[in-house]
């Protein structure tokens, strides 16, 4: 972490000055110190990512900062003069105003003006701070009472905004084995795990009014399933209950069962990465359909090649849909082992794979390259079920499919 | 235009690239002066001479961390901490809903406790390490100034696209250190696969770790892929084996010779026990008590296991669907530890564990070995 100094080259203060969002003045003239200027605890708020909000105390003499200055960033001794605790009494708002609760960790700094306290983790938006400066605990101790502040940064939010915006498999039938299912949010999204918001029912009698939540019909996993911008989550159907045979299906069945209609309901409480709940909870309805436990079978899609010298679509289309995640990394186009640079989109329920490419097509002979890991939503690979007979199991490969791009 | 597809031969380069590791970095403590670089962390593990193996998730490494001095100053032992991750965002300037536990492990040297956390919420979570002494005093690591080497975690080879559109993540469940390797498994957030990567220590360029795709039998002639959740290396004979805890929740044994990539098949384990459905496995530590060996394992919803070792050797393989909820090796429930999250050894007669629940918090405690 940054250390702070005096001097030039330092952060702009006069600036940030602007930006005060707490400061409380002592007026104390200490009876046995020549400074007459008043204490005055400020918090900035960050410049940049390198240069975080900081606290600051300023009204200290010169002598008093000279006092300060050889003492280490993390000495001990720091929080005993200048301590920064999460909450704020009565203006908490974060249920924590607790004394016991440990200080805030971060590196403390004297500038030519003031003593700064940068915290370890960067102050959350929104969320209160109480900051204690004791001037008895100065090296040459003011007779003077401490100050106290509850300063806070500007919250980033305050209203819902995020919304579900698709879930995959997107198509009115999914067979009955699904494993997979996708769910995409309009922004990012917290670190809490879909088991706790989404529930699976079961849509039945007339107009599908009467729902039955079915129990435990997701994987019991809270591992991160979420992609790296937090925009979408990868729900797992409880893969015990969708195998066919095993303890768990044989005592529950699956989740889904081919005829029966669904909803996958998801609360609202859900957060996002601001801690604020979804605009709005969502439903997505869909009928199960019979299982599909094949292998991936390249021999059936079908390829449209488009005329050379355009940078129309290549189209590829498969029996079946495939995973909405998995297709667009794991299929792909190359030309003599190198491979084209396009845009990949997914049509008709993940059934169509759609590839642009950046430049024109040549006259020539090309491949589509699927990656063996290529899955459907029911986790059957290229050539291996997801349910394998032991002398099924192959070692895992890459298929290629060639086709011809002629003359205009 | 007319299309022609066939299906082409599988090309070997290809079919290298989809399973082999990435290259593995090595980077030299001696020119770390900027410290690991860590988007994430958890799990941990101690290896051998106190260095500190700790998973990246999100950058795709393995870190290697040497505590330095950071290892020392606390009183020995771990001391309990009531309502330890109220107390941690405190320190970190948050309150407990920010902090999410990644992993607990202990330092057999000191017997301190290190926990591995991330701050904050969605993508701008980061990750914070933390030890924990005989007092009870708590104390963050200063991640960036460690010394440490690391290597890249094995990552699917895109086939194409523009790269952007590659929204994989990969969760590593368990890392550990053993006869000179370090382990770790994981899942992913797209496919669903059965992967032990394995990689030697100290890192090398030149070994950038091998990738084993383990299927367990327990249904009858089907193979069932799953991800291992977590593991711990054995010693059957002589023979080193690694004994893999699965989702719902198979016991399965495999010896490492045999995990080698070129075999041509994925490999398949022996199941030796069924614990039981809707639950996952956390941790797996070994202990001794009074003179006999046991397996102490954590589960999320069926509590933690007793299990003795005395039958890895010899128990019968499971092959066929078992009748009921639970077979194979015997084991006890350990009601006593109730709402375990986080599981390791502590010393010789005592384990340290994080219980209670992310809404309530959790504590710290040494609790006595069962």
């Amino acid at each position: 972490m940054r250390q702070r100094h005096g001097g030039a080259g330092t952060r702009r203060r006069g600036t940030l000055l602007l930006l005060v969002f707490a400061a409380v003045f002592c007026g104390c003239s200490a009876a046995n110190n020549s400074s007459t200027t008043p204490l005055a605890t400020t918090l900035h708020p960050a410049a940049s990512r390198a240069l975080p909000a900081y606290v600051a105390v300023s009204g200290l003499s010169a002598a008093e900062l000279s006092g300060l200055r050889g003492r280490a960033v993390t000495d001990g001794s720091w929080p005993s003069l200048l301590k920064i605790t999460v909450g704020g009494g009565s203006d908490a708002g974060s249920g924590l105003a607790d004394d016991s609760l440990p200080a805030v960790q971060g590196r403390y700094a004297v500038t030519d003006s003031e003593i700064t306290f940068t915290p370890l983790f960067p102050f959350d938006p929104g969320r209160a701070y109480r900051v204690i400066f004791d001037p008895a605990q100065l090296p040459r101790p003011r007779q003077a009472a401490a100050v106290t502040a509850v300063v806070r940064l500007p919250a980033v939010a305050t209203e819902p905004t995020a919304v579900v915006t698709a879930v995959h498999p997107s198509a009115d039938v999914v067979p009955e084995n699904l494993l997979r299912v996708y769910i995409e949010f309009s922004a990012p999204m917290g670190n809490g795990a879909g088991l706790d918001f989404v529930k699976l029912v079961e849509l039945s009698g007339s107009g599908g009014k009467t729902e039955r939540v079915e129990p435990g019909a997701f994987l019991p996993v809270e591992a991160n399933f979420w992609r790296p911008d937090h925009t979408r989550y990868t729900l797992f159907f409880d893969p015990g209950r969708a195998k066919e045979g095993i303890f768990p299906n044989r005592q529950s069945g699956r989740p889904l069962r081919a005829g029966h209609r669904y909803a996958l309901d998801i609360a609202p409480a859900w957060t996002d990465a601001n801690g604020l709940p979804l605009k709005a909870g969502y439903r997505h309805t869909f009928r199960a359909g019979p299982a599909v436990d094949e292998a991936i079978d390249p021999s059936g899609w079908t390829v449209a090649p488009p005329a050379a010298g355009t940078r129309d679509r290549l189209i590829v289309t498969f029996p079946r849909p495939l995973d909405h995640g998995i297709l667009v990394r794991a299929l792909g186009v190359a030309m003599k082992q190198r491979s084209i640079e396009g845009e990949i989109g997914l049509e008709d329920h993940d059934r169509r794979w759609v590839f642009t490419p950046v430049a024109p097509w040549q006259t020539g002979e090309y491949n589509l390259i699927a990656q063996s890991y290529l899955e459907d939503p029911q986790g059957n690979q290229i050539g291996r079920a997801f349910e394998a007979f032991a002398g099924d199991l192959k070692n895992e490969s890459a298929f290629r499919i060639a086709f011809t791009i002629g003359a205009p | 235009m007319r299309s022609s597809v066939k299906i082409a031969a599988v090309l070997a380069f290809v079919a290298l690239a989809a399973y082999a590791p990435t290259v593995a970095t090595v980077s030299p403590g001696a020119a770390a002066a900027a410290g690991p670089q860590l988007q994430s962390i958890g799990p941990l593990s101690f290896g051998p001479n106190g260095v500190l193996y700790a998973a990246d998730s999100l950058g795709g490494k393995i870190y290697a961390l040497d505590l330095g001095a950071q290892a020392n100053g606390g009183a020995p032992g771990t001391a309990n901490v009531a309502n330890i991750t109220q107390k941690i965002a405190a320190m970190l300037g948050t309150d407990a809903l920010q902090v999410t536990v990644t992993d607990l492990a202990v330092d057999a040297r000191t017997h301190n406790s290190f926990v591995s956390i991330m701050r904050g919420q969605g993508p701008a979570a980061r990750p914070a390490l933390l030890r924990v002494d005989g007092a009870g005093k708590i104390s963050t690591i200063d991640t960036g100034s460690l010394q440490f080497t690391s290597v890249d975690l094995p990552n699917l080879p895109a086939a194409g696209g523009d790269g952007r559109s590659n929204q994989r993540a990969q969760a590593i469940t368990q890392v550990k250190y053993a006869n000179g390797r370090v382990w770790a498994s994981g899942l992913s957030n797209e496919e669903f696969a059965s992967k032990l990567w394995s990689v030697a220590y100290p890192f090398t360029k030149a070994d950038a770790g091998t990738s084993v795709e383990i299927y367990h039998g327990n249904h009858q002639q089907l193979e069932t892929r799953a991800p291992m959740y977590a593991f711990i290396p054995y010693t059957i004979g002589n023979e080193p084996y690694v004994i893999g805890a699965y989702l719902c929740t198979p016991l399965v044994k495999f010896p490492v010779s045999a995990l080698k990539p070129t075999s041509g098949k994925p490999y398949r384990g022996t199941t030796i026990g069924e614990f039981g459905a809707g639950s996952r496995p956390i941790d797996m530590i070994l202990y001794k008590k009074n003179g006999k060996e046991f397996l102490l394992m954590a589960n999320t919803t069926r509590g933690v296991m007793k299990i003795p070792t005395d039958g890895f050797g010899t128990a019968t393989p499971i092959t066929m669907p078992v009748q009921t909820e639970t077979a194979g090796v015997p084991f006890e429930k350990i009601p006593s530890m109730a709402r375990v999250q986080q599981l390791d050894l502590l010393d010789a007669t005592h384990s340290v564990v994080l219980a209670g629940s992310n809404a309530d918090g959790l504590d710290l405690r040494a609790v006595e070995l069962p």
